[in-house]
């Protein structure tokens, strides 16, 4: 759209490869452990809720509360760049880690009320009972619109996209949260960011709109979300931060209550 | 064949950070334009940071006055190494026009390690790709030996004001307070992990996983360094 | 209208408008100040430009055996005066802007012009070309008066020391009679 030719498409791997080979400072006016254990705790919560999604067949670790676990894990990124900025020390991290937090309380709850109304109406927390209803019964994306639509904005605040990506932007605070992050550091940083481009659909794709039968299936699936949202991502400019929580609060969580009220009733 | 993954990493993909001193803008707006789609440095991997920790060319525009000459010096220094600078424009060269007045603090290289210059007032934005590529890939084999900065040579650390600590640097020959504190981690982490596979409790592996990707982050960072 | 930039936008992307630049060549147009080069056939090293430049990129150092002419492209400014200034049409600004280069020292380009003997006491004492230039100028302007040359050899390529010596005066004073007359 931009009418250039661009980097070629293997470049995020370069990126990679260059960032573990630079020497990582650590500033002397930020906190040493905790700025060495933020991009950890993602690169944990999202590994392990890969490991319990069924992508297309049974998921590698199975047990009765693998919902809510999901939850827990897939909030680590939020909380670890929030711990991140305001460990380093520097003023663009504090702001950034605080436009952070305040869409993270913006966010949260759509998103788990979304997540929610499903474990009311099958009265089961387990991510596999969810795929074998959507198996038998069709995708919930039918029954519950309301709480997938409120889910999809949700992610592009989740995976930290315009409309939303006030807590990294980067013509305002230079880099937000990750400012003062540099090689191995700034490159696990990076994978956390294409990983969340990965597992954050794949949850919805898990619970609203149908499992998928086989791998291909469901990589399609998330493709197909995954263009959608990098749509609305590039023909949209930035909300400031009170204007992303003022939206949240008016017009996504209202989606996500209606939808969870009507489940709580009609069982 | 680390290596040569590593240097071909390191080629491919320099994030440049574009740091304006005095001078009259020109250059400044020629690095601008270049990144537009028509000249699109990006296709060469470079994108623009603007932050120097992320950076690993600094591109100098503009003549170095007497008030810009300390803080480049802090801005050289918060680069991670391996890392090189660009003097772009005889502004940075040798002073341009200005070179006779009394701001003028001296040529670039006079404050900073300059890897390759690029005459021109502006030079065009073909004349930056040019000199990005001959930095990145220099034309005969001895220049590629010479520019050993971007290859894996190590450049000038930093002064003695500066008390960041380098975390998997070449630099941290003795066992510093680090490298202990790395080996207790690891066993710690790999006591725990023990525990958690005995007892199979789920959330004690996510404790063990915390320790034990410390250490082996490190050590996968250790081995591309090297 | 709203098709026509979806239409645009799609096109875009199978013809992207970057150039071609490091695998084509680029030429740039006509009139472009690229950087300065000398020729140095022309060149009579009178240093016309040095006292031109704007920015004193031009210097002149003379040594020994020739007079030496360095541009410096650190200083130069790319302006254009010295290719307008030159009377012997020897300093033109090239479409070359690949200068990117290592060493500071290596940005630079230059003349050397070698210094005419006097013929009395052989030591070089003047840019060569243009001591030329000047001999052939008295020359014609000789034969235009209808003064025979070979009486006057002694006058024209000598090196201003021997040339006011005492012994060569009553050949110049009588040389100025006859222009007079």
């Amino acid at each position: 759209m931009q009418a250039r030719q661009g980097p070629p498409l293997y470049q995020f791997f370069i990126d990679l490869i260059k960032l573990f080979s630079k020497e990582s400072i650590i500033p002397y006016s930020g906190r040493g452990l905790l700025i060495v254990l933020a991009p950890l705790l993602s690169i944990i919560g999202l590994l392990f809720t890969i490991v319990m999604l069924p992508l297309g067949s049974e998921p590698l670790v199975e047990f009765d509360e693998s919902l809510i676990v999901a939850l827990y894990f897939l909030a680590f990124p939020g909380l670890a760049m929030i711990m991140a900025g305001s460990s380093s020390g520097s003023p663009y991290g504090t702001v950034g880690s605080s436009r952070e937090a305040r869409m993270m309380i913006a966010y949260e709850l759509p998103y788990t009320l979304s997540a929610l109304t499903l474990a009311f109406y099958l009265k089961s927390l387990s991510l596999s009972a969810i795929t074998h209803y959507q198996f038998d019964h069709g995708p919930f994306f039918f029954k519950y619109p309301l709480a997938t639509i409120a889910l999809i904005i949700c992610l592009l605040a989740k995976i930290g996209r315009r409309p939303f990506d006030a807590p990294e932007a980067d013509t305002e605070i230079i880099a937000g949260p990750l400012t003062e992050y540099s090689g191995t550091l700034l490159g696990l940083f990076e994978i956390v960011n294409g990983l969340k481009w990965f597992v954050v659909p794949a949850f919805v794709v898990t619970l609203f709109l149908g499992g998928g039968a086989n791998l291909i299936e469901f990589l399609l699936k998330c493709f197909g979300l995954v263009l959608l949202l990098s749509f609305i991502d590039i023909i949209h400019p930035r909300f400031r931060v009170d204007q992303g929580f003022k939206f949240f609060m008016k017009w996504v969580l209202p989606l996500a209550l209606i939808d969870f009220v009507r489940s709580l009733i009609l069982t | 064949m680390l290596e040569g993954l590593r240097s071909f990493a390191r080629r491919k993909s320099p994030w440049i950070m574009h740091v304006p001193c005095g001078g009259c803008n020109g250059c400044d707006i020629e690095v601008v334009a270049s990144l537009t789609p028509r000249y699109d440095l990006e296709r060469f991997g470079v994108l623009q940071k603007g932050t120097p920790r992320h950076a690993d060319v600094l591109l100098v525009t503009g003549v170095v006055t007497a008030q810009v000459k300390d803080r480049l010096k802090r801005l050289y220094d918060l680069v991670p190494s391996p890392k090189n600078v660009v003097a772009y424009g005889s502004c940075a060269l040798d002073g341009d026009i200005f070179h006779t007045g009394y701001g003028f603090a001296g040529p670039l290289d006079e404050v900073v390690p300059v890897s390759i210059y690029i005459p021109g007032c502006p030079p065009r934005p073909e004349a930056l790709i040019d000199g990005l590529s001959k930095l990145l890939k220099p034309p005969t084999r001895k220049k590629r030996i010479e520019s050993e900065v971007f290859a894996g040579g190590e450049a000038e650390r930093p002064s003695a004001e500066s008390k960041d600590q380098i975390v998997t640097g070449k630099r941290e020959i003795k066992k510093g307070f680090n490298e202990q504190l790395a080996e207790f981690i690891l066993f710690t982490g790999i006591t725990v992990a023990a525990l958690g596979l005995y007892y199979k409790g789920f959330d004690i592996l996510v404790v063990a996983a915390v320790f034990l990707m410390g250490p082996v982050m490190k050590l996968l960072s250790s081995i591309l360094r090297r | 209208m709203k098709r026509h930039i979806i239409w645009d936008a799609l096109r875009s992307i199978l013809n992207p408008s970057t150039t071609k630049y490091p695998k084509k060549s680029f030429i740039p147009p006509d009139g472009y100040r690229g950087a300065a080069e000398y020729d140095s056939e022309k060149c009579v090293g009178c240093a016309a430009c040095s006292q031109e430049c704007p920015s004193g990129a031009i210097t002149y150092d003379d040594e020994e055996k020739a007079r030496v002419i360095k541009l410096s492209y650190g200083i130069c400014s790319f302006c254009g005066r010295c290719e307008e200034i030159c009377p012997w049409d020897a300093v033109h600004l090239t479409k070359r802007f690949e200068l990117a280069v290592f060493n500071r020292k290596d940005a630079e380009t230059g003349v050397d012009v070698p210094f005419f003997e006097c013929t009395e006491c052989s030591r070089p004492f003047f840019p060569s070309p243009q001591m030329k230039a000047s001999i052939e100028k008295v020359r014609e302007t000789l034969e235009k008066y209808k003064i025979k040359q070979n009486e006057l050899a002694s006058l024209i390529s000598v090196c201003p020391t021997c040339s006011f010596s005492v012994d060569k005066m009553p050949e110049r004073r009588m040389f100025l009679r006859r222009l007079v007359e």
